[in-house]
C-alpha cells in the first residue's frame, strides 16, 4: 500500500507561504501529473509531498500517517524522489550512483546484498544503461544522465516514486523516452507516479490524474479531459487556446494562441 | 558487473571496486620508500645496507639515530600530513567544493590562534607540553563557533564556507596582534610552530597523536558510507533516507578532531589538506574506500618528503616542513589543475 495525500496543507518560504490549504489525495498505481504556470506552487507542493519542506499547518499523510513522525529511512522505502537538479559526486559511476538509490535498504553491516545487486542491475537494465553503467556520471549526455537519475530511483524499489519536470532540458525524443520509461514502471510494476510536467499535451496523454494548480491552491483535478478544457486552460495559464481531441491518442491537445495582454 | 565485487559473508555485504586498488597499493609502497628515504638521508647519511643493520641494532650509534630521531620524526609527519588529508577529503565532500579543507573551517586559523596565545601568555609558566591540547582545543572552539553563526534551522555547505572565512580573517588578525606584541623570542618560536614543523618529534609525541588518530578512525567506520553520500544533493538524500543535517554534523566534527590533532602536533602544515585530495583524485577518479585510503598516502608522502627536504637540503639548517610543503606542493598542485582543465 502506498497512499499519500495532503491534508490542509499551509506552508511557503521564509514567511511568504505558497501553499494555502491544500488538500489532495493521490490515487494509488496511477500516474499523476502536477500543472500550472510558473510560481503556482506545484514544485512547492512535490517538495512538500516528499517531506522536503515541513508543514506551517495541516500535514502530509503516508499510508494514513504523518509523513514527518516516521523515521526518513522508513519513508524512504515507500516513497523515491528525483530533484528538479540533481547533483552527482564527482566521478561517481553510472553504477554507483544506481547503488545509492539502495541506501535505506542497507545497515552498516549490509551494503551491497544479493537483493542490493539484483535491483541495481534490474533498474539499470529497464533504464538501459548496462552498456554505460561503468561509465563516469559527468561523461553522459543529458538523456542518458536523466536516464541514470531514474535508474537510482527505480533501484530504490519504492511503490511510489516523486519526480519533479524529469523530462526539463531534454529534446523531444528524450523527453518521450523518459516518460515511456515512466509509463511502463506504472504499467509493469503498478508503481504510483507523482511528477510536475510543464508540457501540457504530453502531460495529457501520459496522466490518469491531472491536478492543476494555480496560486497554490488546487484549480481543479480529474483525467486529462475533465480537466484540460479551454476555459480551465485559460484560468489556469491566463491563455487563449483550443482543445482538440488528439487524433492519435485521443487524449486532449491543447493549441495555444497568442498570450492574453493584461 | 566487471567493476564491482560483492564480499558477503552472512549477512555482513560490501561492494568492492577492485580496479583502483593496484594503483592503491603502489601508493603504499612510494609512502614505504619515502619512509626508507627519511630514515637514510640526514646529517650522516646511510645506504640501505647501514640502514638495516641500524634498525636491527637500536643501541648502535646509527642506531639511536634512526630509532630516537628519525623515525618518530618521520612517523610524525606521515601522521600528520595522513590526518590533514583525510580531513580535507572529508571536508571536500561535506562542503561540495573543491577548495574547503581544514583552513575553510577555521581549524587552522583556531589551532594557531590559541597555540600564539599559549607561546605569548602561558608558555613562560607551563613550557612547551600542553602546547598541543591547547592548539587542539583552538582548532575545535573555532570549528564549533563556525558551525554555530552559520546554523539557520541546519545548516548549508555555503554558508559554513563563507562563516569560516569570515572567522578565520578574524582570528588571523588576533594571531597577528599577538605576534607582533610578543617579545622575538617567542614570535620566532610561534613563527616556527606557524609554518609547521616536525622538528624534535618523538615517541611520545607519536604515540599520543596516533591513539587520537586512531580513535578518530574507529568513530568513522560508521561514517565511511555517508562521507560519499554527503556529495550528493540536500533534496536527492532525503529522498534516500539519510537525515541530513546529523550526517553532516558527524563529519565535519570528525574531520575537525582529524585536522586538529594534526595541526596540535605538526603546526599550521595547512596545504596538504588541500592539496592531497586532488593529487588522490586523479589517481583514483571514482569516488570510495580506495579514495581515501589514497589520499591518507598522498598526504603521508608529502608532508614526509617535505619535512626531509627541509631538513636535508639546507644543512646545517633544519627549516620547517611546512615551507616545502608549500614549496614543492604548490606548483605540484597547480600544474595538476591546469592539466586538468586542458
Amino acid at each position: 500500500m502506498a497512499m499519500l495525500s495532503a491534508n490542509d496543507l499551509t506552508l511557503g518560504y521564509q514567511r511568504q507561504a505558497i501553499l494555502r490549504h491544500l488538500s489532495l489525495d493521490l490515487p494509488e498505481s496511477k500516474i499523476s501529473v502536477l500543472v500550472g504556470s510558473n510560481g503556482c506552487g506545484k514544485s512547492t507542493l512535490l517538495k512538500a509531498l516528499a517531506r522536503l519542506l515541513m508543514p506551517w499547518q495541516g500535514g502530509v499523510a503516508l499510508d494514513g500517517k504523518n509523513i514527518h513522525r516516521q523515521p526518513t529511512r522508513i519513508v524512504a522505502r515507500t516513497l523515491s524522489l528525483l530533484p528538479q537538479h540533481p547533483v552527482a559526486p564527482e566521478g561517481i559511476t553510472v553504477r554507483q550512483l544506481v547503488s545509492l538509490g539502495r541506501h535505506p535498504h542497507q545497515s552498516w553491516r549490509a551494503q551491497w546484498s544479493e537483493e542490493d545487486e539484483r535491483q541495481v542491475e534490474l533498474a539499470l537494465s529497464r533504464t538501459d544503461l548496462l552498456g554505460a553503467a561503468h561509465r563516469s556520471v559527468d561523461t553522459l549526455s543529458g538523456g542518458q544522465r536523466q536516464r541514470a537519475w531514474i535508474a537510482m530511483a527505480v533501484a530504490q524499489d519504492t511503490p511510489l516514486m516523486l519526480l519533479d519536470e524529469p523530462t526539463s532540458f531534454l529534446d523531444l525524443a528524450h523527453q518521450m523516452e523518459v516518460l515511456e520509461l515512466l509509463a511502463s514502471l506504472n504499467r509493469e510494476s503498478s508503481k504510483t507516479i507523482v511528477m510536475v510536467l510543464h508540457d501540457l499535451n504530453l502531460a495529457c496523454r501520459y496522466a490518469d490524474h491531472i491536478v492543476a494548480l494555480r496560486d497554490g491552491a488546487i484549480l481543479a483535478q480529474g483525467t486529462p479531459r475533465e480537466v484540460i478544457t479551454r476555459e480551465r486552460v485559460k484560468a489556469i495559464f491566463q491563455l487563449d487556446c483550443q482543445v482538440i481531441d488528439d487524433p492519435y491518442f485521443h487524449t486532449p491537445l491543447c493549441i495555444p494562441f497568442a498570450r492574453q495582454k493584461a | 558487473m566487471a567493476e564491482i565485487r560483492a564480499l558477503r559473508l552472512g549477512r555482513f555485504s560490501r561492494a568492492i571496486v577492485w580496479r583502483p586498488w593496484w594503483r592503491v597499493l603502489m601508493a603504499w609502497v612510494v609512502v614505504g620508500v619515502a619512509l626508507a628515504g627519511c630514515l637514510s638521508l640526514g646529517k650522516i647519511p646511510l645506504t640501505p645496507r647501514e640502514l638495516l643493520a641500524a634498525l636491527s641494532a637500536p643501541l648502535s650509534d646509527t642506531g639511536l639515530i634512526v630509532w630516537q630521531l628519525r623515525l618518530p620524526r618521520t612517523l610524525l609527519a606521515a601522521l600528520v600530513g595522513g590526518a590533514l588529508a583525510l580531513s580535507g577529503w572529508l571536508l571536500q565532500q561535506v562542503m561540495r567544493n573543491p577548495l574547503a579543507s581544514p583552513d575553510t573551517l577555521g581549524v587552522t586559523s583556531g589551532a594557531s590562534a590559541a597555540a600564539v596565545a599559549y607561546f605569548s601568555l602561558l608558555a613562560a609558566d607551563l613550557g612547551h607540553a600542553w602546547l598541543p591540547l591547547a592548539a587542539a582545543g583552538g582548532a575545535l572552539m573555532a570549528v564549533g563557533i563556525v558551525y554555530w553563526l552559520a546554523w539557520q534551522q541546519g545548516v548549508t555547505p555555503l554558508r559554513l564556507v563563507l562563516m569560516g572565512i569570515g572567522l578565520s580573517a578574524l582570528l588571523t588578525a588576533a594571531t597577528t596582534f599577538l605576534l607582533v606584541s610578543s617579545p622575538f623570542s617567542t614570535t620566532l618560536s610561534a613563527y616556527v610552530w606557524l609554518t609547521g614543523s616536525v622538528y624534535g618529534g618523538n615517541w611520545s609525541e607519536v604515540e599520543r597523536l596516533s591513539i587520537g588518530l586512531a580513535l578518530a578512525l574507529v568513530a568513522m567506520a560508521p561514517l565511511v558510507r555517508y562521507a560519499l553520500l554527503a556529495a550528493v544533493d540536500d533534496a536527492l538524500a532525503v529522498g534516500i533516507g539519510v537525515r541530513v543535517q546529523r550526517m553532516r554534523g558527524a563529519l565535519t566534527l570528525l574531520a575537525a578532531v582529524l585536522a586538529g590533532l594534526a595541526v596540535a602536533w605538526g603546526g599550521a602544515i595547512a596545504f596538504v589538506g588541500l592539496m592531497a585530495p586532488h593529487l588522490a583524485r586523479r589517481l583514483v577518479p571514482v569516488p570510495g574506500a580506495a579514495q581515501i585510503v589514497m589520499t591518507i598516502a598522498a598526504g603521508a608522502t608529502v608532508v614526509m618528503l617535505a619535512d626531509l627536504v627541509g631538513r636535508t637540503l639546507f644543512l646545517p639548517l633544519d627549516l620547517p616542513a611546512g615551507i616545502f610543503v608549500a614549496a614543492i606542493g604548490a606548483p605540484f598542485f597547480l600544474m595538476l589543475l591546469i592539466r586538468q582543465v586542458r
